[in-house]
């Protein structure tokens, strides 16, 4: 056999390699990752608040928002399409702060990125709440794709889950659209 | 009968991907050929589209089970994002280095082939993509050594893709000029 045909082989079995361990993965934890729907409660999950000083803060939990509609927003700083929903996350605060909404803007980036976390949160969205994921809220709310978003309503139900960003636009009038029946 | 280019002769998709990593000069001479024309990346995209599936197990299966529910567009809509996460970069490399070949292969240049020669150059950074994400799954990261070895390498096989054209001959018209 070639050792062109050798590297070949070698190639495919390393692409299989990847599909049979992420397949795994999968296959074990299969109903875990069916995705959150308008009326399913929002799973509770604890994450950590950050200061204004950029330093870890006391733990939150999503149930003690309970009684505010929430928008619930898992991102990264290296995450550019994250950063361009930053205006209409500010904007909605302001717009809908008063009338009971919070964002709760949750980071994933592990703890180590509280205060790089923080700077760019006062930069662009400083009336959205900074949190740092411990890793409990990205499982429990299958984030593979960010910005992950979510509607949750005063009662602690999900009313908007988006994936991902297409457009900032089309996202900003998704949330205004899940947010104003609820307030 | 054996014809000249008999040695150049790569049939299938894993002898491509197995000389695109190894014998990079051979994969471009091969694709370079009337029979090796159009080859190249259509083999690419097949990868490509692979290497998403492997890399993004998880939210294919996300996907799937937005599918059992009825959310067509939800589901469409998480492969795109992801897909495009993934396939942006790749393919504007692709894009880039196809008008830079074709630019500096002067009167040698011929677009369709030059796009087959990015599309080979463009393996060996799948490859380690691919390494890099099998890494990672087995608890180690090294995501921005892996970048920087995938683009070098890349770089590489684009000189090979530019030697390449120098082999060519010139277009009729200008050969006979000469």
């Amino acid at each position: 056999m070639s050792r062109v045909r050798i590297s070949g082989i070698a190639f495919v079995l390393l692409l299989l390699g990847l599909l049979v361990l992420n397949g795994y993965g999968v296959v074990t934890n299969c109903s875990g990752l069916r995705p959150l729907h308008s009326g399913e409660a929002a799973p509770n999950f604890r994450s950590i608040k950050v200061t204004a000083a950029g330093r870890l803060g006391s733990i939150q939990q999503l149930d003690s928002t309970r009684g505010s509609v929430v928008v619930l927003d898992f991102w990264a700083t290296w995450c550019g399409p994250c950063k361009s929903t930053m205006p209409v996350l500010e904007e909605l605060a302001k717009r809908y702060g008063p009338r009971g909404l919070r964002i709760l803007s949750v980071n994933t980036e592990g703890r180590g990125a509280a205060a790089k976390a923080r700077r760019m949160i006062d930069r662009l969205a400083p009336s959205v709440e900074l949190l740092m994921d411990t890793g409990e809220g990205s499982t429990l709310y299958n984030v593979s794709s960010i910005p992950h978003m979510l509607v949750i309503d005063r009662e602690g139900k999900v009313h908007m889950v988006h994936r991902g960003l297409i457009t900032v636009s089309g996202l900003r009038s998704d949330l205004i659209d899940a947010i104003e029946p609820l307030l | 009968m054996v014809g000249v280019n008999a040695g150049l002769v790569l049939d299938s998709w894993i002898d491509r991907m197995g000389a695109a990593l190894i014998a990079p000069a051979r994969a471009m001479a091969a694709s370079d050929t009337p029979a090796g024309q159009g080859r190249s990346s259509s083999d690419v995209a097949i990868l490509l589209l692979l290497a998403v599936l492997a890399v993004e197990t998880r939210l294919v299966a996300i996907s799937g089970w937005m599918l059992v529910d009825g959310d067509w567009g939800g589901a469409i809509t998480v492969f795109l994002v992801d897909a495009r996460q993934h396939l942006t970069m790749p393919i504007l490399l692709l894009l880039g280095a196809s008008v830079f070949l074709t630019i500096v292969a002067g009167r040698r240049r011929r677009v369709s082939d030059d796009f087959d020669l990015v599309s080979i150059a463009l393996i060996p950074l799948v490859f380690v993509e691919l390494l890099n994400s099998t890494v990672f799954l087995l608890g180690a990261d090294i995501h921005t050594l892996a970048a920087y070895v995938g683009y070098a390498w890349a770089l590489l096989l684009l000189g090979f893709a530019f030697l390449q054209t120098r082999k060519r001959e010139y277009p009729r018209k200008e050969a006979e000029q000469k």
